[in-house]
């Protein structure tokens, strides 16, 4: 009986690393499965979900700093493009659900620009030389995109989708604060939600955009992010419409991001990308190294970063073949406040770029 | 490289001089010296194996829940250490004259669980640390609460699903993945036995491991552990 037990127990601790290795679904019309790319000190997980039948895969770079890739599968969007494609919803260096040992010396933008590198090259090993990659970024993602697109790394993608993103901050700062007072006066004027822009009017005028100030860069960040109910009240965008079932609820608490681990490791990364200067980050004047196909989405109303940055980057991008498309009711996350034009846009972008 | 190596050697260092000397101690100090120790009568030690139970070594099996719903299981082993009891007479108008026990306890335990975070990781760890623990019974009362205190250090492991290397653009698929880490743990937890039979509990805690070095950072996860803790003194000799 004692022996049994024993043997029970080996048996259990034997296939536990293989009964993780193994979970998922790896048939290409329906893949369902996570794997990691280890590089220089980090494990960086890639969830795929979808369609891989025709080896088109849309890798999503996801916001932050501090964000994770799968928060973006709860949305509907994702659920109806991965009917069409395979979807890989990526956790950056040091977000999410990544785990490794490495020095703060390794957390840097140009790391992050490796390990999207690698992970590129990490599916075109798995999947075959043949598969076809996008990559789309939203908010930081886009500057991270954008920062991995003026580089060569850009010819490992078939196109780039660049989703509201902040390649340029001290930009996006300037034309935020011209924004919270020309969009607050047509508010305050209409009798909208007076006293959040009056509110932020002060806060923006207190910003000299001149100078580097991160504690009231910080206050207009999150002026931009509450400013999207205000926008919503006064009907000016979409609600994002994304009820989840129990199901999905139950499946989010046990199997998605562990939002506690995802918070503390964000943060850590995020005060480490601030100490090395993120609110300098200025990419425009590099984006006309951009050579591959883009496609650049943005809402109309984005207060967190601005529309100026997606019209600055049509203008600059040397792409040969680019678009810009603005989502007329949307803010910060057209994929939530407009699923179907979002996936549309999406779509037509790369039925029209792949082979 | 070597900084890492050098930080993995100190955590290791900081795991056998904090646990070691308990285990150590423990394996070498038996029941009955623990009672000689506090010079206990006759009527004293059975009453305080009332409460306590006459158990030298205990075993623990629960489901240990990361983040409560990630879900795993965990075993302790434990043994008595230092004992000290308290008996008081106590009267109440409707249950007349009682006996109010109350027992403190100093308990090494060393353990080992895993846990899954599906779809992500799966994790093994193995820990050692000492719980303090109290007791309280009422003589006409069924049952005896308990709580305790506990901490310790230990050594985890990830084993993470299909991942590959990357060096230098080259793509290479590594065996059995996952990362070690190093954690102080933190417990807090609440016990009820029946009187008749002390040496088993059910019980509930919430623990803290505290993953380091964990990217540039130090990671606390979040346990919660429900289990039945039981005699184990006929299985050791």
């Amino acid at each position: 009986m004692e022996n049994k037990f024993n043997i029970l127990i080996i048996k259990l601790l034997i296939t536990f690393p293989l009964w993780i290795s193994s979970c998922g679904n790896e048939q290409l019309s329906d893949l369902s499965e996570t794997i990691y790319v280890r590089r220089n000190g980090a494990d960086m997980p890639a969830r795929i979900f979808g369609n891989g039948s025709d080896k088109i895969f849309l890798i999503i770079l996801h916001g932050g700093p501090g964000g994770d890739g799968f928060t973006y599968r709860l949305l509907d969007f994702a659920k109806k493009l991965e009917k069409h494609y395979a979807l890989v919803y990526y956790d950056q260096r040091g977000q999410g659900m990544s785990q490794g040992h490495y020095s703060k010396d390794d957390v840097s933008v140009e790391e992050m620009v490796k390990d999207v590198g690698a992970l590129a090259r990490v599916l075109k090993h798995k999947y075959g030389s043949d598969s076809q990659l996008f990559i789309m970024g939203h908010s930081w993602g886009g500057t991270l995109g954008s920062a991995v697109m003026i580089t060569e790394k850009q010819h490992l993608f078939k196109g780039w989708i660049e989703v509201d993103g902040a390649h340029d901050i001290p930009q996006l700062n300037r034309a935020l604060v011209r924004m919270i007072h020309e969009i607050g006066n047509q508010q305050i004027a209409q009798g909208n939600s007076s006293n959040f822009w009056l509110d932020a009017q002060k806060t923006a005028s207190k910003v000299d955009t001149t100078k580097e100030e991160m504690d009231a860069f910080g206050d207009l960040n999150s002026v931009a992010h509450n400013a999207e109910d205000h926008l919503e009240k006064a009907d000016l965008i979409n609600t994002p419409d994304n009820k989840l079932s129990f199901a999905e609820t139950f499946s989010a608490l046990t199997s998605q991001t562990n939002s506690l681990t995802s918070l503390i490791t964000g943060i850590s990364t995020q005060n480490i990308l601030v100490e090395k200067g993120l609110e300098t980050i200025s990419l425009t004047d590099e984006l006309h190294k951009i050579k591959i196909p883009t496609l650049l989405l943005w809402g109309r109303w984005d207060f967190v970063v601005p529309v100026d940055l997606g019209y600055s980057a049509y203008e600059k991008i040397g792409s040969a073949s680019k678009k810009l498309v603005i989502f007329e009711k949307s803010a910060h996350s057209p994929m939530a406040n407009e699923p179907e034009n979002f996936n549309a846009e999406i779509i037509n972008f790369i039925e029209l770029h792949r082979d | 490289m070597t900084h890492l190596l050098k930080q993995k050697l100190n955590y290791t260092l900081w795991i056998l001089c904090y646990c070691f000397p308990f285990l150590v101690y423990s394996q070498t100090t038996s029941i009955d010296s623990l009672q000689s120790d506090y010079k206990l009568d006759a009527v004293d030690s059975t009453k305080a194996t009332q409460i306590t139970g006459d158990a030298n070594y205990s075993l623990t099996i629960s489901y240990f829940g990361n983040m409560v719903f990630h879900p795993g299981l965990r075993t302790n082993l434990e043994k008595k250490w230092k004992v000290k009891h308290k008996h008081k007479l106590k009267s109440k108008k409707r249950k007349g004259e009682f006996t109010l026990s109350k027992s403190r306890e100093l308990v090494p335990t060393t353990g080992i669980g895993f846990y899954m975070h599906p779809r992500h990781y799966g994790a093994l760890f193995v820990d050692g640390g000492l719980k303090f623990r109290k007791s309280r019974s009422k003589s006409y009362k069924r049952t005896i609460k308990r709580w305790h205190l506990g901490t310790g250090m230990g050594i985890y492991r990830s084993f993470l699903p299909e991942t590959y290397k990357v060096t230098d653009d080259k793509v290479k698929k590594v065996f059995l993945p996952g990362r070690i880490y190093f954690y102080p743990y933190f417990e807090f937890g609440l016990e009820r036995s029946w009187r008749k039979n002390p040496n088993h509990a059910s019980f509930f805690s919430v623990n803290t491991l505290f993953l380091m070095p964990y990217n540039t950072t130090i990671m606390p996860l979040l346990n919660l552990q429900i289990g039945y803790r039981f005699k184990f003194d006929k299985w050791i000799k």
